[in-house]
């Protein structure tokens, strides 16, 4: 793969998550503002920056936790699948809310003319001992801005290309911290200078589903990784009859990676289960037209080698497999991406 | 994604969730109370009833 710059590509599908996605943060934003002007109505320019502060703080809250609860959902039940295809823009799009936050506090201290102390505020060491209400809260969101803005101006798939999928992954994990970091924000800021007592409600009930999640999909994966032992440097798949049509059964060996063994009608072939994108897992896919599918952002890759179609170039590596005795079984070294491996059933 | 990062992340999210989690339980339990409540009795404070 090489990390030639290509435009975001725009689909149907694209399209549609980012329309409903600028509708829902229209929606929350203006409802949070009408609602609050409502029932206390701002009594000056400051109390209006004061509402906005807090519509887009809270909205940028409620968007990292849908971003980080959407992956282990996808890895529990399928059928969040639809949501990880465009999280992309989902993450780019928090960010660019938090930012606005962020605006507003620094023109809340223009406004003051006050923001000399703004610098004062987050430099006042002694004041990081002073926990819970007189920590400098703000650094706590600016780590997370930080993280957040790392995360987006990485998010392209020219940097994912450069950078390698591992790499970029392990980075964007980086995006856990700045998590953590935005929920302390809010426990040792508005937590502790407003009393509406659903503050802390939703920040733990949000806090604590995503860890939660997080915590239940790795302890699926965790069951799925102890892999089976290998004979001979072969792994037994099962009988070939059991494999699904157009999907896959997918093995481990102990120690190694996991291995995706497709049946597309009566051919059966092994490719790795690390899409060459982002490392998605293929074989949870299906094969669609002869070219298995990887269910995270549809990339494609022929059956009988691993390759994608013409024109993209990403390759799998594919396993050898074999019958014995009526069993499947595959080898457990992989052949070079894009060797043709896939065996004709009986 | 690969093993070795199914790895960090079964390491990675407990411990997050026990430092963040521990951190957001103090700071609801020491936060100070609200401005005005010492001095309140019966919803009206010790200035208004001096008024
Ligand atoms: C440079 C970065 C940031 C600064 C300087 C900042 C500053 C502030 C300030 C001054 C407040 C008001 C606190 C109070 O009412 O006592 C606040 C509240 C808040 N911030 Fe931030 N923030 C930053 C980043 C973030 C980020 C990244 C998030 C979320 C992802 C976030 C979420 C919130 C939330 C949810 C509130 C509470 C709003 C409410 O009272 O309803 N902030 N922030």
């Amino acid at each position: 793969m090489s990390a030639g710059f290509q435009a975001v590509q725009w689909n149907a599908a694209k399209i549609r998550y980012d329309a409903i996605l600028l509708g829902l943060v229209a929606l929350y934003i203006g409802g949070f503002i009408a609602v609050a002007a409502a029932l206390s109505p701002p009594a000056d320019v400051a109390g209006w920056i004061d509402l906005r502060l807090k519509a887009f703080g809270s909205c940028a809250f409620l968007m990292l936790s849908a971003v980080l609860a959407i992956g282990p959902l996808a890895r529990l039940n399928p059928r969040f699948l639809p949501l990880l295809y465009n999280r992309r823009h989902l993450g780019v799009a928090t960010f660019l809310v938090a930012l606005a936050h962020a605006g507003f506090m620094v023109e809340w201290y223009i406004l003051e003319s006050d923001i000399a102390n703004l610098a004062g505020e987050l430099t006042s060491w002694a004041d990081y001992l002073n926990f819970p209400a007189g920590f400098p809260f703000k650094t706590l969101g600016l780590i997370a801005l930080l993280c957040m803005l790392v995360m987006a101006a990485t998010s392209h798939d020219y940097w994912l290309a450069f950078l390698t999928p591992p790499l970029w992954k392990a980075i964007h994990m980086g995006i856990y911290l700045g998590y953590g970091a935005a929920a302390l924000h809010i426990a040792l800021g508005a937590m502790q200078s407003n009393r509406h007592p659903l503050i802390p409600i939703l920040l733990f009930a949000l806090f604590g589903a995503v860890t939660l999640l997080h915590i239940l999909a790795a302890r699926k994966a965790a069951a799925q990784d102890a892999g089976d032992a290998a004979q001979d440097g072969w792994l037994q798949v099962g009988a070939a009859g059991d494999i699904p049509d157009g999907r896959a059964r997918i093995v481990a060996p102990a120690g190694g990676e996991r291995i995706a063994v497709f049946r597309d009608g009566n051919i059966v072939a092994a490719v790795s289960n690390l899409c060459a994108h982002q490392n998605g897992p293929v074989g949870e896919g299906r094969v669609v037209d002869g070219c298995i599918t990887c269910p995270w952002h549809g990339y494609e890759y022929r059956v009988e080698d691993g390759c994608a179609p013409p024109p993209f170039t990403e390759k799998l590596a594919t396993y050898r497999l074999r019958l014995r005795d009526g069993w499947l079984e595959v080898q457990t070294t992989p052949l070079p991406p894009g060797t043709p491996a896939s065996l004709m059933l009986p | 994604m690969k093993r070795a990062h199914r790895a960090a992340h079964r390491k990675l999210w407990p411990l997050l969730g026990l430092v963040v989690g521990a951190g957001l339980l103090l700071a609801l339990i020491l936060r100070p109370p609200p401005e005005g409540a010492a001095a309140t009795d019966g919803g009206f404070t010790v200035l208004e009833t001096l008024r």
